[in-house]
């Protein structure tokens, strides 16, 4: 069955990928991601050629997942241009790396934003639809640092995964506990390798004497 | 970083991820599995997450929410 999907943080790695290999098996894919007109307009450009040469429904849309009005808005054009929305697949997120204590309250609370409230956002703006619709999919992508920490070997998340490792378990944990009964919203998630298969983001690192250089959070988007 | 780095398999391929995604959106609804783990490194997260959804599970029959372990098309 062909399905409407959206699928956040589209522009690059998994996100990207996906959308492609999704739009290839014959689905309508919404790759979204921010700055669709700036940063981002050659990842718009690439994805429209993609379609082209591969005669498959890949379209982009801009959807920032820190902002609930941008997610509201994304939601609303795809359901309005399709008439339906069925799966949402939540991908976007922001790796930081660095010792924990280096990291003030502030700059953890825009990683939590960025990986666990974000998701909350496209949600709140999404679900109402696929409740509408009867059904619908919701599917997590996310890494196994939380596995470990829950692994009580988490020694190695500890060596600068903390922010990240903190932000990214608590959703986990989250999202097991949702529950709805009438949604296949029962969250699909896929394990992933992180630092095996995505290039590493590191918005902090620790030079040899032990300190940590912070740079802006989002310095290396 | 460049140990986690050491742990990955040199054959370890992205692509796996994204035809992960597609398998699981082309399953029927009802039939999909509640995780899937890509994991050319094999780092154990298979095994904590086996072990915590066993007893998520067990809970939620506990506490009489079985009927949330298994999606069902709901009538409004």
């Amino acid at each position: 069955m062909k399905n409407i999907i959206v699928i956040t943080g589209a522009s690059s790695g998994f996100g990207a990928l996906s959308a492609r290999a999704l739009a290839i098996a014959g689905h309508t894919v919404y790759a979204s991601m921010r700055e669709t007109t700036g940063r981002n307009a050659a990842q718009v450009e690439a994805a429209k050629q993609f379609a082209a040469e591969n005669g498959v429904d890949l379209r982009t849309i801009e959807l920032d997942v820190a902002s609930q009005e941008s997610a509201d808005q994304a939601i609303k054009t795809i359901v309005e241009k399709d008439g339906r929305l069925d799966v949402v697949i939540h991908n976007a997120g922001h790796m930081v790396f660095g010792a924990a204590e280096a990291f003030t309250p502030e700059q953890l609370l825009q990683v939590y934003d960025t990986n666990v409230l974000s998701t909350q956002r496209v949600n709140r703006a999404a679900l109402p639809q696929l409740r509408k619709q009867k059904k619908g999919l919701v599917l997590w992508v996310w890494e196994h640092q939380h596995s470990r920490w829950h692994a009580a070997v988490s020694f190695t998340l500890l060596c600068g995964e903390g922010g990240y490792g903190c932000a990214r378990c608590q959703l986990c944990r989250g999202v097991e506990s949702l529950g709805h009964r009438d949604l296949d919203h029962r969250s699909r998630s896929l394990h992933l390798r992180h630092e095996s298969l995505r290039p590493c983001r590191c918005t902090s690192r620790q030079d040899t004497s032990g300190r940590v250089r912070q740079r802006p959070l989002r310095a290396s988007w | 970083m460049k140990g986690f780095a050491a742990t990955a398999p040199a054959d370890a391929d992205v692509a796996d991820v994204a035809k992960a995604i597609v398998n699981v959106v082309d399953m029927p609804f009802g039939k999909r599995p509640f995780r899937v783990h890509i994991d050319p490194a094999q780092d154990g997260a298979e095994i904590v997450n086996g072990v915590a959804d066993r007893v998520r599970t067990e809970m939620y029959r506990n506490i009489g929410l079985s009927d949330l372990l298994a999606p069902v098309a709901f009538s409004l």
